[in-house]
């Protein structure tokens, strides 16, 4: 399995991923519902093997930016405005404009500046505030609260936080773009490692995504980058269902439980771990040059 | 005449029978279920040659490429190590089938390629430290020749795997043993594997681990400044009440295949290294590496 490569996936890995989140669009048949696995294929579409994908990808943003501006009673969807962001990113990043993607995160701004000042200094929407100010959106960022700026300070408390003041930490570090430096990315990396190894996903790949954009990747960020990589099924998807568990995945939609989200983490981890090593190798040619 | 009469329907017998387990197999897997169509396996495996076999033979290879192509066999594989073997059985007959396709393998080679899965460094080590050992008595046992491998590499990748119990630890101990012993053959101790191990324990307050994996990082795999003071902060906070041992660990078995590992040593040997850390913390901690004599 390589590693330490900027190709993760081959071209014909990402087209096989691409098209299993496809059919997810499909089966789920709501823009709303379509919104993470489009992100998903959105992340793919950044790798630098992708076969250029742009324009299907626009004209579907927009289709699904038109479902929720047409929906009557839009706050009722409880729509996650970060991967609604992330995929503008991307799309403003391809030189192109959804206007009707725009329209929604015109929305967004408003809605943030009615939360109490309590839920604003949380670390999830200091950091949807924060993404929304770089796009051009701009929202006053709220302080975080006394809670995590100790966690901040106090580096030793990493390690008994539990996964959820970790998701929280993780969060404002990417909120005010606080540099990780190596001790930091390592602490991080490691505890990644642990969560990943017990099969917990989301807090490890998000842990991961924070230091590959903030810190200074090392042997144990790769490792956990490698493990997401070595879930990866024949039909695209990621994960391994566990059979024999008592409460056995299956009884529930194992695509909903498991492979989809586990899928969406892979295809943003390897972008972001993408985007660190091109940003990495862009400063050493500036170095070089210099 | 005794085909006929003995033979013939006995293999009938056991050709519904084994019908009947591939069935609840696939059905419902199962721990027993696999643990059945494996016994049966390793004989039919055997029977290359004999038609009075071929049925059987014929119903295993195609049900091991149906589970290998629909992914059960992979979702076996990485749900415990001592499927290892009877998935690496059926793969290898699943290519029988006419439905098989060399693709089918794709995921298993990489899971076995990235060293996830189908690893037990424990008899390879044990070999290792056996030999050590004897030789240190002047006994001189001949394993033939057991090669040179890099621990490092070897046991660090183990990080990669979702598992947690007895084995992690044991590796690190035999690993550490062998370091110990001999440093001059090039063993190299693994550094993230440990150190993850350590923060895992911190963080799912595993007190039976943490002090010897604290002295297994201090004395062998690195220690650096960041983990050390956390790891002592969580060991003084799991100080046993006086006359106590530290409790076993949580949860997971501690009896393994290859060695049995029961509560009473595992608490007594994790409150020595909890005891030998509180009193030494200078001496354990930050200290070069001992190098006994080995010959």
């Amino acid at each position: 399995m390589a590693s330490n490569k900027l190709d993760r996936l081959t071209t014909e890995q990402i087209a096989l991923t691409s098209k299993y989140l496809a059919e997810m669009t499909e089966r789920f048949a709501s823009p709303i519902a379509a919104i993470q696995p489009l992100f998903g294929r959105c992340c793919l579409a950044t790798l630098p093997s992708s076969i250029p994908c742009w324009d299907t990808l626009t004209r579907e943003v927009a289709w699904v930016a038109a479902g929720i501006l047409s929906h009557p009673d839009p706050a009722s969807l409880s729509l996650d405005p970060l991967p609604i962001i992330e995929i503008y990113t991307m799309v403003k990043g391809m030189d192109r404009e959804v206007p009707e993607m725009r329209q929604i995160l015109e929305r967004v701004g408003p809605d943030l500046d009615a939360l109490s000042q309590e839920v604003r200094s949380t670390g999830r929407v200091r950091q949807i505030t924060s993404a929304l100010s770089k796009l051009g959106f701009p929202n006053q960022l709220a302080k975080p609260t006394k809670e995590a700026k100790n966690l901040l300070r106090e580096k030793e408390s990493w390690f008994s936080a539990p996964a959820l003041q970790l998701a929280d930490l993780a969060d404002h570090l990417l909120a005010d773009d606080i540099p990780l430096d190596e001790t930091d990315t390592k602490i991080l990396s490691l505890i990644a490692l642990g969560e990943l190894r017990n099969y917990h996903l989301d807090i490890g790949c998000k842990l991961l995504r924070t230091v590959l954009q903030l810190g200074v990747p090392g042997e144990e960020t790769r490792d956990g980058v490698d493990f997401i990589a070595l879930q990866r099924r024949r039909d695209g998807r990621y994960g391994f269902l566990d059979r024999l568990a008592e409460k056995p995945e299956q009884t529930a939609d194992p695509d909903t439980a498991l492979f989809l989200p586990m899928t969406l983490n892979a295809a943003w981890l390897f972008k972001t771990e993408a985007a660190s090593m091109a940003m990495s190798s862009a400063l050493a040619a500036v170095g070089e040059t210099a | 005449m005794l085909a006929e009469t003995i033979s013939d329907p006995m293999l009938r017998l056991c050709q519904a029978e084994f019908k009947c387990l591939i069935q609840e197999l696939e059905s419902a897997p199962s721990r027993t279920a696999f643990f059945d169509v494996g016994a049966v396996a390793e004989v039919l495996v055997l029977t290359n040659g004999i038609p009075e076999a071929e049925g059987l033979t014929r119903m295993l290879c195609d049900a091991s490429a149906r589970w290998l192509k629909s992914g059960l066999l992979e979702d076996l594989l990485m749900a415990r190590v001592e499927f290892a073997y009877h998935v690496a059985l059926l793969t290898y007959l699943a290519q029988s089938a006419a439905s098989f396709s060399p693709s089918d393998v794709e995921v298993i080679r990489n899971l076995s390629e990235g060293r996830l899965v189908a690893r037990s460094e424990i008899p390879v080590l044990r070999q290792h430290l056996i030999a050590a050992y004897f030789s240190g008595c002047g006994i001189h046992t001949e394993f033939g020749q057991l090669g040179r491998r890099n621990l490092t590499q070897i046991i660090d990748r183990r990080v990669l795997r979702a598992r947690s119990d007895e084995f992690d630890l044991l590796v690190l101990l035999m690993c550490a043993q062998l370091l110990q012993l001999d440093r001059s053959r090039g063993y190299q101790g693994p550094r993230t594997y440990p150190q993850a191990q350590l923060v895992q324990a911190m963080r799912s307050g595993n007190t039976n681990w943490l002090p010897v994996l604290a002295l297994l990082c201090s004395r062998f795999f690195g220690f650096p400044g960041h983990l050390c003071g956390a790891a002592f902060k969580s060991m003084e906070e799991s100080i046993p009440a006086p006359g106590e041992l530290l409790p076993a660990p949580p949860g997971n078995q501690i009896d393994s295949e290859y060695i049995e590992r029961t509560e009473r040593g595992l608490r007594l040997r994790s409150t020595i290294a909890l005891a030998l850390s509180l009193a030494l913390p200078g001496e354990t901690y930050g200290v070069e590496q001992v190098r006994p004599a080995y010959n």
